[in-house]
């Protein structure tokens, strides 16, 4: 029978400010953007280019804890910081991935924390509450899906199977958060969300955007901060396509509604 | 596998371009590589490292080997590399990358596409496959804003094929057509992409459309 499987969310997590320490929910509440709170916030150098992981490993190692209106960023050895949230203030123009993108400056107390923890000019933005950013035309559907500071799409969804499929092939074996994904679904076969179209989680349909194609963030032991060479060799191997190396699927949704742990996920 | 951390030494540093710069590097202990691969680069003691895909040819005689760094305003570690004098030593993690490289056994056509600073791994494939094919054929197409940035342009004008930015339009479907068609069409024709990402998700598209075998095309980001 059509959409009878054992597949459920075993994980939700979001990651409010992007490439910092992510948080594990039960449930998650779905607005236009993804995940509630997901990607709200980013990180961004004198010049206004986002900076991640990739060029900050030690950016892991920021707890992200979120307090009704504004989010604690903690570190070992630091005292911690609570960032209320700006509505107004200096606006900045930045790129996510060639996708513009204008932030509001969460001020200087953030500014002074950030740039002490990294040891460079930093700053923290919050998406500007007037602006949307559109996930990129060509991956849009006619519903026009907008993203938050995400790399392009709404979600990110990997399958416990891929991992251990992975992990098979690893000396070292890697725990899910190399890949930062937002919903983890348990039961099923390696690699079978490359072949999904439609799902739907809870009261939420979602469409298969893209593959998720990997980069050097995934070599960072989101413990330690410590950028190593695995994953991305094995994946190399064998997950090489020819926009890249792929893991998991990036997800766009129809409308919103909540995603919780244990849902059941059907195949449309 | 898992390559170490070694020193190596900049034997030679000098301009190849506008804004790229050439390290002739020689590690410590030489490690036999494949062309498209890249190391990881850091100075000595810093833990800040980033990656640079070998530019020189695994064929090429000597234990040495070649990188064009471009210069990234108010990037951490583009800048260093840039003000190293010759003799200075760094520090250096590889060969790695297993989803970019060239098979020595691939005698059928290539075409090499590339725009800025990705022409690096381009050029290795390039060296490697004119070592072995001498007359193997090969479309080797870079977009760039004008000549002045394409690394080693005045060695391979002759042989690129090329679309200036500042002054012609974009690479598009069109115009692969003429040098790309045909060989996309040929089921022993392998495809080699760097640049930017919208870049490779364009040319990706473009090569699959002109008929490319889903299995022969490659490609790599440095973001
Ligand atoms: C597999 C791989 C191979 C690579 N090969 C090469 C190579 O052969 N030659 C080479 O020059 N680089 C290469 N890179 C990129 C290189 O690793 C660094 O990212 C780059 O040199 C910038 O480092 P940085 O420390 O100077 O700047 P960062 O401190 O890392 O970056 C500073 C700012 O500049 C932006 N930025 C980074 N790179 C670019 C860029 N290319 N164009 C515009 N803005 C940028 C960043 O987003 C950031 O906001 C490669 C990357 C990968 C993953």
């Amino acid at each position: 029978m059509e959409g009878l499987n054992n597949l459920r969310v075993s994980e939700v997590n979001i990651y409010p400010v992007k490439s910092c320490a992510g948080i594990a929910l039960t449930s998650g509440r779905v607005v236009d953007t993804g995940f509630e709170h997901d990607r709200e916030w980013m990180i961004v150098d004198g010049e206004g280019n986002f900076i991640t992981q990739r060029q900050h490993p030690k950016l892991a190692l920021v707890s992200v804890i979120l307090f009704p209106g504004g989010v604690r960023l903690a570190a070992e050895g630091r005292s911690p910081l609570d960032v209320p949230i700006l509505i107004e203030g200096t606006r900045i123009q930045t790129e996510v991935w060639e996708s513009p993108c204008i932030g509001i400056d969460q001020g200087e107390s953030v500014e002074s924390w950030l740039t002490d923890f990294m040891g460079r000019q930093a700053r923290l933005i919050r998406m500007a509450p007037d602006f949307k950013r559109p996930v990129k035309e060509k991956y849009q559907s006619e519903k026009k899906e907008v993203v938050g500071f995400a790399d392009g799409f709404p979600f990110l969804l990997i399958s416990e199977a891929s991992l251990e499929d992975l992990n098979s092939r690893l000396a070292e074996k890697l725990p899910m958060n190399r890949f930062r994904p937002n919903i983890v679904v348990a039961g099923g076969t390696p690699y079978q969300e490359d072949a999904w179209q439609k799902i739907k989680i809870g009261d939420v349909v979602l469409r298969a955007a893209k593959p998720c194609s990997r980069c050097e963030i995934t070599t960072v032991d989101q413990a330690t901060g410590e950028k190593g060479i695995e994953p991305l060799e094995t994946l190399g191997t064998y997950r090489t396509k020819p926009k890249g190396i792929m893991f998991g699927q990036n997800l766009a949704h129809e409308g919103p509604g909540t995603i919780a742990v244990g849902d059941p996920v059907e195949l449309l | 596998m898992n390559p170490s951390w070694q020193k190596a030494k900049i034997v030679k540093s000098a301009p190849a371009s506008f804004d790229i710069r050439s390290l002739v590097l020689k590690p410590e202990s030489y490690i036999p590589y494949r062309a498209g691969q890249h190391y990881e680069l850091r100075m000595p003691g810093s833990d800040i490292s980033r990656k640079y895909s070998i530019a020189s040819s695994p064929y090429e005689p000597g234990d040495s080997l070649e990188f064009g760094v471009q210069l990234i305003r108010n990037g951490v570690l583009s800048p260093q590399l840039w003000g190293l004098a010759e003799g200075s030593e760094i520090e250096i993690r590889g060969p790695l990358g297993e989803s970019f490289v060239w098979d020595a056994d691939a005698s059928g056509p290539l075409v090499l596409l590339g725009a800025g600073s990705g022409i690096t791994p381009l050029l290795s494939i390039y060296r490697a496959y004119r070592f072995k094919y001498p007359h193997g054929t090969c479309a080797f197409v870079m977009s760039a804003k004008d000549a002045s940035r394409i690394m080693h342009y005045d060695a391979l004008k002759d042989i690129l094929i090329t679309r200036f930015t500042a002054t012609e339009e974009r690479i598009d479907l069109g115009f692969l057509k003429d040098p790309v068609g045909a060989l996309a069409k040929n089921p022993q024709a392998l495809f080699y992409i760097c640049g930017p990402d919208g870049f490779i998700d364009e040319m990706v598209d473009n090569v699959l459309e002109l008929g490319a075998l889903e299995a022969n095309v490659k490609s790599e980001k440095f973001t």
